[in-house]
């Protein structure tokens, strides 16, 4: 028995010692519960055994017991003060019992219990019915005696709090750790949550308090109202620290409903880490598709487009959607311009042209695109050297880019449309753009059938732009 | 690192054939559907450059050549550039780059400012200039689109050809320059641009891990039948979850309950037989039986330390063998064995 008993107490048991000799004090003061004091006489001497049936026999009833009790060695927590009264006192000061069997070294962080030799607190010095000669059953109010968080209030409690199995992650004793943690943090939450541990390229970006093993800046660790026990739901709880972000969805006329809606920030960025930067989930378009797979209604009343549909059936695609970059035109989080446009771009068919107001084309685009008159290096969209882009564009009336080209995909070349809005009716007009090896041409409503070639340029009717509103 | 500094040339004299076919190569290229720098296919001749730098030093595909190559195609003024560029800078200032041979090349078509150029260094990798004022160079990558970025191999053939606006730039200019220095497969570099998701659990898997985890610190921690349960708990949402029914029959060859340790190392040897736990597990089992079962238990053992020797466990469940069967001798030398070994193991850890 004493040494099953050692062998559950382990580093611990000074503490038993000295929570034997903390009761000892209430035993010698006639307060000794389960030893209530016999009907008959006490004894006025040394007598063989103190556990009696009509004296203290209830101490070595109990499932578990402590070694000395188990033994019925009284004395080697005990002694007499005054044999006559039937007194007795505690063979060394409360503090200092404990520690005479149970002497363990004590790691930087101490159970406030233990530090003041209260072991007690927690133990009965002569036996139990829980393990470790506990006051009470370990998982099931032990510790919650003193820390009286109620858990169990909260929607999301974590699984050893809800079992009771504090020990899991606190030593009851001592640690080397901040709050009696078994380990270093880092490593405690993924001793369970191994899949957190980011594998291979995963690891490529992982988020800073991960990568710190700093679990808790985002999860509480016993239980909270959001889900995974998450300190505040998203996105109240990510902008506490990305405040650029935070700023920015404030202060812009257009927000992402993706931000506020469903899982917030964790609908396109992985929590933990990601092979992918800013810990997206997915590539782009793939992520944005994802909700773009069908019409969806802004908050402004705007039916956006089933994106998915139109990138299946149109192969011809806008660069930065091959190459899987929807962010290169779009903010993903909130912006100034309307379909969280990056820079200024007109939403009408006609737009006298300025730099400016075609921001957005030519963060990508060079500029001399449309604005040199000459050029070979600079576009396939030439008559000879003519830069037909310049001739379209440097207008009065000048064409917006999205005049003749479909800003996500068509069927075309070049993601050419297939046919431009003509006045408030509805009334489309088609382009019929043909290519040809050296060159192409149209035969909109807009003007009459033309051709180009860039080898062998083709005559035109002069039709020279007027240079309003060209830089 | 051994970038150049500022517009130190690697190149020495270009010719009016360089000249020739790099016009050519651009006429070339005009004729061809594909679009933006992206056509460039890995491993194709890169296009010829025939550039100056600001000193006048000739800039050349051939004189590249020996070098890793970082071709920018962009504008210091450009902003999209600027960003581009400070992820270069960011992916080259990398120790790992150090022993290796990388020259970066900016082909701009505007003359640069001093202003510019020092604004856009941020005083850090400062790439080799390479003036393009008629788009020649722009024109035989067919650049559309700024910037736009080419990893060159040393042997001068393509690497990678990518739009510098991508959000994964820094990635795949990193494994692009890992393949160019010869430290990362074709493979593995396909993968990575094609960042294809690491397979996940399903979310029952990944709970079941979870709770099979919780187990096992309950296990450590002497609450066996609360470990028991979870482990029940965790086969519940996945039957074949190895490290639960391990766990579980552990518990319960602990509490010596014989047939359903049995039932659980079983289940692992259906889903993997040879999994040396769970034959170790059972014969432990066939032993504490002993009578007929001691012979299937040896039999066990044997195999298990045919495929490994060193197996500690098994030269222990052998010697318990040999006890059974009254041979102490025989039994001593297994235990000692499994001991020795146990103290080698705890030294080398």
């Amino acid at each position: 028995m004493w040494i099953g008993l050692c062998r559950w107490l382990g580093t611990c048991g000074w503490l038993v010692a000295t929570t034997t000799l903390v009761s000892s004090v209430a035993f010698a003061a006639g307060a000794d519960a389960p030893a209530a004091p016999p009907a008959t006489a006490k004894p006025t001497k040394v007598t063989e055994t103190c556990v009696t049936e009509v004296c203290h026999g209830a101490i070595v009833a109990r499932k578990v017991q402590h070694g000395p009790s188990a033994q019925q060695k009284c004395l080697a927590c005990h002694q007499y003060a005054d044999p006559l009264a039937h007194h007795f006192q505690l063979v060394s000061e409360p503090n200092e019992l404990c520690r005479k069997c149970h002497n363990i070294a004590l790691r930087t962080t101490v159970h406030s219990p233990v530090a003041k030799g209260q072991c007690t607190g927690c133990h009965d010095p002569h036996g139990s019915d829980f393990k470790g000669i506990l006051l009470a059953d370990p998982t099931r109010g032990l510790c919650v005696t003193c820390h009286k968080q109620n858990f169990a209030s909260k929607k999301f409690v974590h699984g050893p709090v809800a079992i009771g199995a504090c020990i899991l992650c606190h030593e009851p004793h001592s640690s080397w750790q901040p709050k009696l943690l078994t380990q270093t943090p880092d490593k405690l939450c993924v001793g369970c949550h191994n899949e957190l541990v980011p594998k291979g390229d995963e690891a490529r970006h992982v988020h800073a308090p991960v990568k710190d093993g700093n679990c808790t800046a985002c999860h509480d660790a016993h239980a909270s109202d959001a889900k995974y026990q998450l300190r505040a739901a998203a996105p109240a709880l990510c902008l506490n620290c990305h405040k650029d972000t935070a700023k920015l969805l404030a202060s812009s006329k257009v927000t992402h409903g993706a931000v506020q809606d469903g899982a917030g920030c964790a609908a396109c960025h992985s929590p933990h880490f990601s092979q992918l930067p800013k810990l997206q989930r997915s590539t782009q378009p793939q992520e944005c598709l994802a909700c773009h797979d069908k019409p969806l209604k802004t908050a402004a009343g705007v039916t956006l487009t089933n994106l998915a549909a139109l990138l299946k059936d149109n192969p011809q695609q806008h660069g930065p959607i091959r190459e899987g970059a929807c962010t290169a035109c779009h903010q993903p989080h909130a912006a100034e311009n309307f379909r969280l446009l990056t820079s200024e771009y007109p939403p009408e068919f006609y737009a006298s042209f300025n730099l400016d107001r075609y921001a957005l084309c030519f963060k990508c685009h060079i500029p001399d695109l449309v604005l040199k008159q000459q050029g070979t290096g600079l576009t396939r969209f030439r008559n000879g050297d003519t830069n037909l882009h310049w001739l379209h564009v440097n207008r009065e009336k000048g064409r917006t880019c999205r005049a003749c080209h479909e800003v996500h995909a068509s069927k075309n070349p070049f993601h050419i449309r297939d046919s431009v809005p003509f006045g408030n009716a509805g009334w489309m007009l088609e382009i019929a753009y043909k290519q040809t090896p050296a060159g192409g041409g149209c035969s909109p409503g807009c003007h009459t059938a033309r051709a180009y070639d860039r080898d062998h340029p083709i005559a035109q009717p002069s039709t020279a732009p007027s240079t309003k509103g060209t830089p | 690192m051994s970038h150049r500094p500022k517009n130190t040339a690697v190149i020495s004299a270009v010719t009016g054939r360089w000249l020739l076919l790099s016009i050519a190569a651009c006429a070339l290229s005009w004729s061809n559907s594909s679009l933006a720098v992206t056509h460039l296919q890995r491993g194709a001749e890169a296009p010829p450059l025939a550039l100056k730098d600001r000193n006048g030093a000739e800039v050349t595909t051939a004189k590249l050549r020996d070098h890793v190559v970082v071709l920018v195609f962009g504008e210091l003024y450009h902003e999209k550039t600027q960003q581009a560029w400070a992820t270069i800078q960011s992916v080259l200032a990398e120790d790992r780059w150090t022993a290796q041979s990388i020259v970066t090349v900016l082909v701009t078509a505007r003359e640069p400012r001093e202003e510019d150029l020092k604004a856009f260094t941020g005083g850090r990798v400062q790439p080799t200039l390479a003036r393009d004022p008629d788009r020649q160079a722009f024109g035989a990558y067919r650049v559309t689109a700024m910037p736009s970025i080419v990893v060159l191999g040393r042997d001068g053939r393509v690497v990678n050809a990518m739009a510098g606006l991508i959000p994964r730039l820094g990635d795949i200019l990193t494994d692009s320059l890992l393949f160019a220095c010869g430290k990362l497969t074709a493979e593995a570099l396909d993968r990575s641009l094609k960042a294809v998701p690491t397979t996940q659990a399903s979310e029952p898997e990944i709970r079941a891990d979870r709770i099979a985890q919780l187990a096992s610190q309950l296990a450590r921690r002497d609450l066996p039948e609360m470990a028991a349960d979870k482990y029940r708990e965790a086969l519940a949402l996945n039957t074949r979850h190895r490290a639960a029914h391990l766990g579980l029959a552990t518990l319960l060859l602990g509490q010596r309950h014989l047939s359903e340790a049995e039932a659980q190392f079983r289940a692992v040897l259906a889903d993997q037989p040879d999994s040396t736990q769970a034959a170790l597990g059972l014969a432990f089992v066939q032993t504490l039986r002993g009578g007929a079962e001691l012979d299937t238990a040896e039999q066990a053992v044997r195999a298990v330390l045919a495929r490994n020797p060193s197996q500690a466990r098994a030269h222990y469940l052998m010697g318990l063998i040999f006890e059974q069967r009254n041979k102490p001798q025989e039994a001593a030398a297994s235990f000692k064995k499994a001991s020795e070994l146990l103290l080698d193991r705890a030294e080398q850890e």
